[in-house]
């Protein structure tokens, strides 16, 4: 049996399958070492780390985003953290939303210690609309860009992100980096 | 009707399948060995190694992932990390170059002044894309390790953490086609 080009992929002599779905579609990231070095409001943080997919390949495709950084109490004082995931589609809708924030208690204890955290956060960006439980992003359009950056949520206004100097320290302080994946790496009906 | 062009196939919705959009190898060690006499400041192997196949093309990113269980053993200031290194083999064999790929810094992850017992599960994420380790070339041999590193000297990696199962050390490493980026 020879390979046979069908409508929606290959069939191999085996009987096996290559399908146009289920594919890698792009990969970007960047890094930082450009700390946030001074005490910011208990506030949306941004924390220079951005990235902009090429267009969308489909409408089904999702975003598989990873983001970390290192970060440091400016007081030894009780302190709080988390980071956060924001998009925005280019549709000319203005479309943006938190992805994930993994809020300012996420990373949390009283007490004056002096701690640091190497913070690491991963969130699948399905554009899923109206559902509290996996995201709340614009739907994915083929064609349109998606545009992600990274924040910082503090509880008690003395966290450094991005913090550099640390012993032993070399490269980056902070990194982000999405993957898109074909949509039909899904099983219907899952987002 | 799908048609094969010059490198994949395009189909009747103008999606693609293409020789660029794939993973081109995929490599992993763990390991569950306590190790007990890390050295503050000083890199201690985690027993994680892969050695990634010739590289594919110029193009290739490489992306790693690493995770270690520790533990302080005194219940004092501690602090520690998880480093990715690499080792790079020009095509054809020659003097290896070894570069750190990722290093947080030993007390990226910390508690100072706290005589609390403390465990935590250090992770680390990065990509390869020879900006801070050597220029990726087609051929080359790439030797990946996971290293922790601690801050004062009273840190064991690979520490059980009583129901822990299966690996305590793990590091993954995914070779992905220069097409995706």
């Amino acid at each position: 049996m020879a390979t046979t080009l069908g409508a929606t992929g290959l069939t191999l002599p085996t009987g096996g399958e290559i399908l146009r779905g289920a594919t890698l579609r792009s990969l970007r990231w960047t890094s930082t070492t450009s700390a946030t070095q001074t005490a910011q409001a208990a506030n949306n943080v941004y924390m220079s780390m951005e990235v902009t997919m090429p267009p969308a390949a489909s409408d089904t495709s999702i975003f598989l985003c990873h983001l970390k950084s290192n970060f440091d109490d400016s007081n030894s004082a009780t302190r709080g953290c988390g980071l956060s995931l924001w998009v925005e589609q280019d549709d000319g809708n203005g479309n943006q939303q938190w992805v994930s924030r993994q809020g300012e208690h996420c990373y949390y204890n009283t007490g004056s210690f002096n701690v640091y955290w190497h913070i690491h956060h991963t969130i699948l960006d399905t554009g899923t609309l109206n559902s509290s439980a996996t995201g709340n992003t614009p739907a994915v359009r083929a064609g349109d860009q998606r545009r992600y950056r990274v924040y910082n949520l503090q509880n008690n206004d003395n966290m450094i992100s991005n913090k550099n100097g640390i012993t032993n320290q070399s490269g980056a302080s902070g990194l982000l980096m999405v993957l898109e994946l074909d949509g039909s790496f899904l099983l219907d009906g899952y987002n | 009707m799908a048609i094969l062009t010059a490198d994949g196939v395009l189909f009747p919705d103008n999606t693609e399948l293409t020789a660029g959009f794939r993973i081109i190898a995929v490599r992993f060690a763990y390991d569950a060995t306590a190790i007990t006499s890390s050295v503050q400041r000083s890199a201690q192997f985690l027993n994680c190694e892969v050695t990634m196949p010739p590289t594919d093309s110029n193009n290739s990113r490489y992306l790693i992932m690493g995770e270690s269980n520790i533990d302080d053993t005194n219940q004092n200031t501690c602090g520690a990390d998880l480093e990715l290194w690499v080792g790079v083999t020009p095509p054809g064999g020659g003097t290896e170059t070894t570069h750190w790929v990722s290093r947080p810094g030993t007390h990226s992850h910390y508690w100072g002044g706290n005589t609390n017992d403390k465990y935590w599960q250090l992770k680390n994420f990065h990509i390869d894309d020879g900006a801070t380790t050597t220029t990726i070339s087609q051929g080359q041999t790439r030797r990946y390790r996971a290293y922790g590193n601690n801050h004062n000297n009273n840190v064991n990696f690979g520490a059980g953490t009583n129901t822990d199962a299966g690996p305590r050390h793990k590091l993954i490493v995914i070779e992905f086609d220069g097409g995706l980026i």
